[in-house]
């Protein structure tokens, strides 16, 4: 007969729900091992393979010029290649991308893939292969009212194993 | 019971912890914005093409003085002349450029023929100097110069073609 005020169902109850509290955890990790073991400790890191335009980690966009008509901006748009991890035949894993300004000209605007960046993280890629180079698309876009001179800015990049 | 609540939450948090695994890395992105200016041919008389570019073309067809006016031109004969007149429309746009107005000037391509004559806004053109048309342009406004040819009577039969090279310089 089991009642709330019996200890040894109590005790049952509560050896059933540590039980399912410990496993859980190891039965959802099992899937993201395979990626962990590329680097055990922390995600696997993000490489620059290439880049039109740039050399050394830097995206050179160039002399930036309204061409006229009746466009209000100059638009400069370069590739990136970049790869999670070492390098590998096929993907060790997934992972999630995510970009935001570390530092930002407020008279450019900056895109991934048509994505707007903000000082806020924001996925440009979901489900990046680990171990395969992928490509991404820059934009810096100038509008025609900016003032000249030279423009930098920082793009910070978070990769998050899944 | 408090006892194992605590240590079933503290497991949790450990789980959760350890499934976000994260790098991260830094691009620099450079580049030098230069400003500039864009100048168009907005109309002109004659049979156009290219308006709306800063490399338009008006035919004027075959002309005399006792025929009619090409299309957008008047036709006026003096005693020993007569003038063809229209105007040309020119914008100046601008970019990444704090100036406040430009200078527009205007030269022929190359000389004109005998007994031809062009002139802009009053001015006689010439294929060796520039002619100022204004030194005050309003950009993104589109200006609008009077335009003559004045071909003497005693001008051969010929083609009088010609271009108008026009520049403007920001102030």
């Amino acid at each position: 007969m089991f009642t709330r005020s019996n200890p040894s169902a109590n005790g049952l109850v509560l050896l059933l729900l540590a039980s399912i509290l410990l496993l859980s955890p190891q039965a959802h990790g099992g899937g993201r091992r395979r990626v962990m073991a590329v680097s055990p400790s922390s995600a696997p890191a993000l490489t620059l393979v290439g880049m039109s335009g740039g050399a050394n980690g830097i995206v050179d966009a160039g002399t930036i010029v309204w061409r006229g008509g009746s466009k209000r901006s100059a638009v400069s748009t370069r590739t990136v290649i970049l790869r999670i991890g070492e390098p590998s035949r096929e993907s060790r894993g997934t992972a999630t991308v995510r970009a935001f300004l570390e530092t930002f000209d407020p008279r450019c605007t900056i895109r991934i893939d048509g994505v707007p960046l903000t000082t806020v993280p924001r996925v440009i890629r979901r489900q990046a292969p680990v171990g395969i180079a992928f490509t991404h698309r820059i934009e810096i876009e100038v509008p025609r009212t900016a003032a000249d001179g030279p423009l930098q800015a920082s793009i910070a990049w978070e990769v998050t194993t899944e | 019971m408090k006892k194992a609540v605590l240590v079933a939450a503290v497991t949790m948090l450990f789980a959760t912890v350890a499934t976000a695994a994260t790098s991260s890395g830094t691009l620099t992105v450079t580049g030098t914005v230069e400003s500039s200016i864009n100048l168009t041919i907005e109309s002109a008389g004659g049979t156009t093409s290219g308006l709306g570019t800063a490399a338009a073309t008006s035919a004027l067809g075959n002309i005399n003085k006792y025929g009619s006016a090409p299309t957008g031109f008047t036709l006026a004969r003096g005693a020993s002349d007569w003038t063809l007149s229209s105007t040309v429309g020119v914008k100046v746009d601008k970019a990444n450029l704090t100036s406040t107005d430009y200078t527009l000037t205007a030269q022929l391509g190359s000389a004109p023929a005998s007994g031809i004559v062009w002139k802009l806004n009053g001015s006689t053109l010439s294929d060796s100097a520039a002619t100022t048309l204004t030194s005050t342009g309003t950009y993104a406004s589109t200006g609008s110069y009077s335009w003559d040819i004045v071909v003497a009577d005693s001008a051969a039969a010929a083609a009088i073609d010609n271009a108008i090279d026009f520049t403007a310089t920001s102030n």
